[in-house]
């Protein structure tokens, strides 16, 4: 569960600064997979890098699993990063010197996890995304598709119970972008991971349970399309 | 379009008309507005407009012409400028495709004090536009996960995905022009 309270977040100072998010309000449950649009600066992803830890509010709460993630400190912060939350960027951050393979145990060796339990989380990360016949290759030597998968297995090798992906097609051609759409909804009905997808794409974002739409730094629209398009 | 709108179509030209406006240039600007997508011949406006005479909305005046037959000058009424508002900003109604034509009859005829009504309409049909994408990807997943050969589906749902996605690219920049100003208001006062 993730839950936005009266949420304040500016940018800069002074006549440079920027009001992103005014009182913002949003409660995600558990197990649903929700889309965040809206017009550039309207703040989607102030609002997925507050979940993460990565920027602070300047007023408000945002629980995530329970916790208020702003009264966290740095420590705990990264704890939450490597066991809990996890996150897809449009760039998939991979590096370039490491195998697919060591790029997805990369969370788990900062996490000093044991090396059998390691390559056992990996092999089954890396068959989720269905990669595994690419374990040994680098970065440079897949497609955009196939690296984003990388970084999708990445994220699933710590079994978190939150999936927040930002832009996560934006880089990739419309073939492999209805694949990735596809394995996220598929890795969310049947691990039943909370995700929030940050995306301009329509298409994208009806792919979701939900789809929220942020307006001025406030939810603008807020649009259920789990009963609607599941009668059909 | 349904038959209801071109009665309110037909009601906003006449608004847009203080000094009112007669018959056969009506169907002209008629025309003018809706060619794409909207056909009036004569006989169809005249039952409109003896419709709109008789229930009130408009007042019929006798223009008197030399060397030929009087012709009739039609203007709205209050309680036909009354119906006109509440159309306005009455939901939309119907399925997506009679929707995109309703809203675009409600955006040539609403008065720039409507912005915030207008900026409601393209919300509540964005809304309907993004159920139906929803609709057309589970369809998409069920049938791939069915084992279904997809080459003909798939092309099918393509189509509708694109029209679809067409729809709410043109509700975001109506939106978008609405919110930088670029709004007239009735017809006739934005010359």
């Amino acid at each position: 569960m993730i839950r936005y309270q009266s949420v304040h977040k500016n940018f800069g100072a002074g006549p440079t600064r920027v009001e992103v998010l005014r009182g913002f309000d949003l409660e995600i449950p558990a197990g649903q997979m929700c889309s965040i649009m809206g017009p550039s600066g309207s703040g989607k992803s102030t609002i997925l890098h507050l979940a993460a830890g990565l920027v602070s509010p300047d007023s408000g709460s945002i629980f995530v699993g329970g916790r208020d993630i702003a009264k966290l400190d740095e420590d705990e912060l990264t704890t939450l990063r490597r066991r809990d939350v996890a996150v897809v960027f449009q760039v998939f951050n991979l590096l370039p010197f490491l195998s697919a393979y060591d790029n997805v145990a990369l969370p788990l060796r900062l996490d000093n996890v044991e090396r059998n339990e390691e390559r056992r989380r990996v092999e089954e990360a890396l068959e989720l995304v269905g990669i595994s016949h690419r374990r040994n290759h680098k970065p440079a030597q897949m497609s955009g598709g196939e690296s984003q998968r990388i970084a999708i297995a990445r994220a699933l090798v710590i079994s978190p119970s939150i999936v927040l992906a930002d832009e996560p097609t934006g880089n990739l051609d419309s073939a492999a972008s209805r694949q990735i759409i596809d394995l996220l909804r598929d890795l969310n009905e049947t691990l039943g991971v909370t995700m929030m997808v940050v995306t301009h794409d329509p298409v994208w974002a009806a792919c979701c349970d939900r789809i929220v739409r942020l307006g001025e730094g406030v939810t603008e629209d807020d649009i259920s399309l789990d009963c609607e398009a599941r009668a059909v | 379009m349904k038959p209801g709108n071109v009665q309110f179509a037909v009601l906003g030209l006449i608004a847009s008309k203080p000094e009112g406006i007669h018959g056969y240039a009506l169907k002209g600007e008629c025309e003018a507005i809706s060619d794409a997508f909207w056909s009036l011949n004569y006989g169809k406006l005249y039952r409109i407009l003896d419709l709109l005479e008789s229930s009130g909305e408009l007042d019929v005046a006798d223009q008197i012409q030399q060397g030929r037959p009087n012709r009739k000058v039609y203007r709205i009424t209050e309680r036909g400028r009354r119906t006109l508002d509440d159309w306005l900003l009455s939901p939309l109604t119907g399925e997506a495709q009679p929707l995109r034509d309703e809203l675009v009859l409600k955006l040539l005829f609403l008065g720039a004090g409507q912005v915030n009504k207008v900026c409601e309409l393209i919300k509540q049909q964005r809304g309907i536009y993004l159920t139906r994408l929803a609709r057309i990807s589970r369809r998409r997943r069920r049938l791939a996960k069915a084992g279904v050969d997809m080459k003909a589906s798939e092309l099918v749902l393509d189509g509708a995905e694109m029209r679809v996605r067409a729809d709410i690219s043109w509700l975001d920049h109506v939106e978008r022009a609405l919110i930088k100003g670029h709004f007239g208001s009735y017809p006739s006062k934005q010359k």
